[in-house]
């Protein structure tokens, strides 16, 4: 590493690139078509009974996580507007792990130990974050 | 609104998409992750739960982070390895904001820090972007050592930078992810001030290194509310829908925008962020 002022990292970046916009185009693909299910179908993210009694502050929702992947593909498959909106809640949070991970192998494919070290060591942070349930707002 | 919301779930989600493509949009020009509009509006306006609030609001920091920062790293706005190694501060940080939460006095915390922000609008204030891209900094030899110099896009040209004080912008990265955490702030606020003024990192770059690193400290805690069934979908599917429009919009304009109007904008946030954390610590402190 020297102190160039040549931007290091070009080919990286562009591979991050196209990882957070198939993410992101992913995830809004997902809503889109959620949405365009609720609008035709008669579906929704949220009942009308239900949404009377969220916008009167009750805490008693739940909205049960997926147990499996295999409950997003009978999702899919049967046009679950819920199911898609699932989808791409957690494509969203899965994203920034991602990117991490993929800085992380790009660094060692360069033989970049420090930085290789360095986002190893955000993911141990992050993983230690979730598994202590230590929550940030 | 409520009676008319309560009853048109389709008049709801359009409500909720429209103000978070504003909400996406500031926070992606700003470096911010649109919770500090996002929670209001949930709470004290449509009378929305807490936790809920925050479960959807954490899946639009997330969403205004991926949005923004797949923009600016396409344009090379972001400085990736600014990113990586100033996340380890953030999120030890947070880790350890978490764990010593109980020993320290809140309202004490967010009177020093209301104090803190307002300096750092001041100082914000005063520095003028610099228009010798190369300014005559002393050297700093750890940040060479990195390879954390770069260059960003402005005006059709490419213009390089010089980063310094890395190992101050750590530290402050580490108080930043510590203060977020202890106090339920996004640490936008405080990031992009560190790497302006510490470390000297042009506003606009700032800016788009914030959006990049929000994400990774809130995806943690996001996680924790997806798996306790805290995000309703209701809410943070059309908030992340609208998140993610509306940060394509902002990252737009941050290209176009100078650094002047950024700053000025960052600015006023700061004054508003720092004046609602004093009013709390006022108020925090009277109750105890």
């Amino acid at each position: 590493m020297s102190a160039s002022l040549k931007h290091p990292d070009k080919k990286i970046e562009l591979g991050l690139s196209y990882l957070l916009r198939g993410g992101v185009y992913t995830a809004l693909g997902l809503l889109a078509a959620g949405m365009v299910l609720n609008y035709t179908s008669g579906q929704s993210w949220i009942p009308a009974t239900d949404l009377n009694s969220l916008l009167s502050g009750s805490a008693e929702f739940h909205s049960e996580p997926p147990k499996n992947l295999a409950e997003f593909f009978y999702g899919f498959r049967d046009l679950n507007s819920l199911k898609f909106a699932q989808a791409a809640i957690l494509l969203l949070i899965l994203l920034p792990g991602l990117r991490v991970a993929f800085l992380l192998g790009s660094f060692i494919r360069k033989r970049d130990w420090l930085f290789s070290v360095f986002a190893f060591l955000v993911l141990v942070f992050m993983s230690i974050g979730t598994l202590f349930r230590i929550t940030e707002i | 609104m409520r009676e008319f919301l309560s009853a048109n779930p389709a008049g709801f989600e359009t409500l909720l998409v429209l103000v978070s493509i504003f909400a996406g949009g500031l926070g992606a020009l700003l470096g911010l992750g649109g919770g500090i509009i996002l929670i209001p509006f949930f709470t004290l306006i449509l009378g929305i739960h807490i936790k809920y609030a925050i479960g959807a609001s954490l899946v639009s920091v997330i969403a205004t982070s991926s949005g923004a920062a797949a923009a600016y790293v396409r344009d090379r706005m972001t400085n990736v390895r600014v990113a990586i190694f100033l996340e380890i501060g953030t999120t030890l940080g947070a880790l350890t904001g978490v764990m010593i939460a109980s020993r320290i006095s809140i309202s004490w915390l967010y009177l020093l820090f209301s104090l803190l922000l307002g300096w750092s609008a001041y100082a914000m204030i005063q520095r003028k972007e610099s228009s010798d891209s190369l300014p005559n900094f002393k050297p700093d030899p750890f940040s060479d050592r990195l390879g954390l110099h770069s260059e960003y896009p402005e005006g059709g040209k490419l213009i390089p930078y010089r980063v310094i004080h890395a190992k101050l912008g750590l530290l402050l990265m580490y108080i930043a992810g510590c203060v977020s955490a202890l106090l339920g702030i996004g640490s936008g606020v405080l990031k992009v001030p560190a790497m302006d003024q510490a470390m000297r990192i042009p506003i606009k770059v700032s800016s788009s290194t914030s959006s990049f690193m929000i994400g990774v400290t809130t995806a943690t805690s996001a996680g924790i509310y997806f798996m306790r069934g805290d995000i309703i979908p209701g809410i943070a599917a059309p908030v992340a829908f609208g998140v993610l429009i509306g940060s394509q919009i902002g990252s737009r304009l941050l290209k176009k925008w100078s650094g002047k109007t950024i700053r000025i904008l960052f600015v006023i946030l700061l004054f508003i962020v720092a004046i609602q954390m004093g009013v709390k610590g006022v108020s925090l402190f009277k109750t105890s």
